[in-house]
């Protein structure tokens, strides 16, 4: 059993499962971070990269970061409601708006394989499937955490899926966060 | 320390291609070079925000530490993991 996923350590003045969703960012931090990284190497030594406007669909991705907005949106006031009952319905919502980007981007993704924009046609087709990718990954990890905290609730109680919701809401922040970089790197510049 | 001295002063007194980064030495204008240079600089932003908030957490920690008695009102010392049963 892990201690203190409820009340808060005195010396660390937050619960464990704060300070590990913490720790667990900070190390996706990093990680994209060196995919930024290797972005810029990329991006900069390139003596032609097309612009994003006219190799991918805008529409579509500001479709789906619309979508990524609105689902944070409910994954954040899940985390802060009143209620366990309100806050499982947030994060129900906010699992089906997920679920929503990911369709738009399997449409996306299937639009331009028709297209024969495969990564290796091009450094901005690798790198626009290597961050997407990665960022889909992450859609799909937290529903499965959501699925994972919506059910839970009769197991553990609800003191620790209110500590469940409050990380959740952090980890999609984080996701929306890096969804906005990725847009503004791979789309509109 | 001596010792440490002559290492010292041996790496100093070394020629300075050794020193030199192995990617941007002698191609300083080239896109390659640009790049490399991008690429570190965002890579050091990165790094200095996790790190900056790691150093802000354990400031933090300190703080707290200093100002809360040793012995929680549970009667477990802080980071105690013995005893504690919370699921409900």
């Amino acid at each position: 059993m892990i201690p203190y996923t409820i009340e808060r350590r005195s010396d660390t003045g937050v619960t464990n499962v704060t300070m590990g969703i913490w720790l667990f960012l900070a190390s996706e931090v990093m990680l994209f971070g060196a995919l930024f990284s290797a972005y810029a190497l990329l991006r900069v030594s390139a003596v032609n990269w097309p612009s994003g406007r006219d190799v991918l669909s805008v529409t579509r991705g500001a479709a789906n970061t619309a979508i990524l907005l609105v689902m944070t949106g409910f994954a954040w006031r899940a985390r802060s409601a009143g209620d366990i009952a309100a806050g499982r319905r947030r994060l129900l919502v906010a699992s089906i708006l997920a679920m929503m980007f990911l369709v738009v981007k399997g449409v996306e993704y299937s639009s331009e394989l028709g297209r024969g924009l495969v990564p290796s046609v091009s450094t901005f087709l690798a790198m626009y499937f290597t961050l997407t990718g990665l960022h889909a990954l992450h859609v799909v990890c937290g529903l499965i955490a959501n699925v994972w905290a919506l059910t839970g609730v009769t197991r553990v109680g609800t003191e620790m899926t209110t500590g469940r919701l409050r990380a959740l809401g952090l980890y999609w922040a984080f996701v929306d966060v890096i969804w906005m970089i990725i847009f503004v790197l791979m789309y509109l510049s | 320390m001596k010792r440490r001295l002559f290492w010292i002063a041996a790496c100093l007194s070394g020629p300075s291609p050794l020193f030199a980064c192995p990617v941007c030495f002698q191609v300083e204008a080239g896109p390659v070079a640009s790049g490399v240079r991008a690429a570190v600089v965002v890579l050091i932003c990165v790094t200095s925000v996790v790190l900056g908030a790691v150093a802000m957490f354990l400031r933090r920690t300190r703080l707290l530490s200093s100002a809360t008695p040793e012995v929680d009102p549970g009667g477990r010392p802080p980071g105690s993991t013995s005893g504690v049963a919370l699921r409900s």
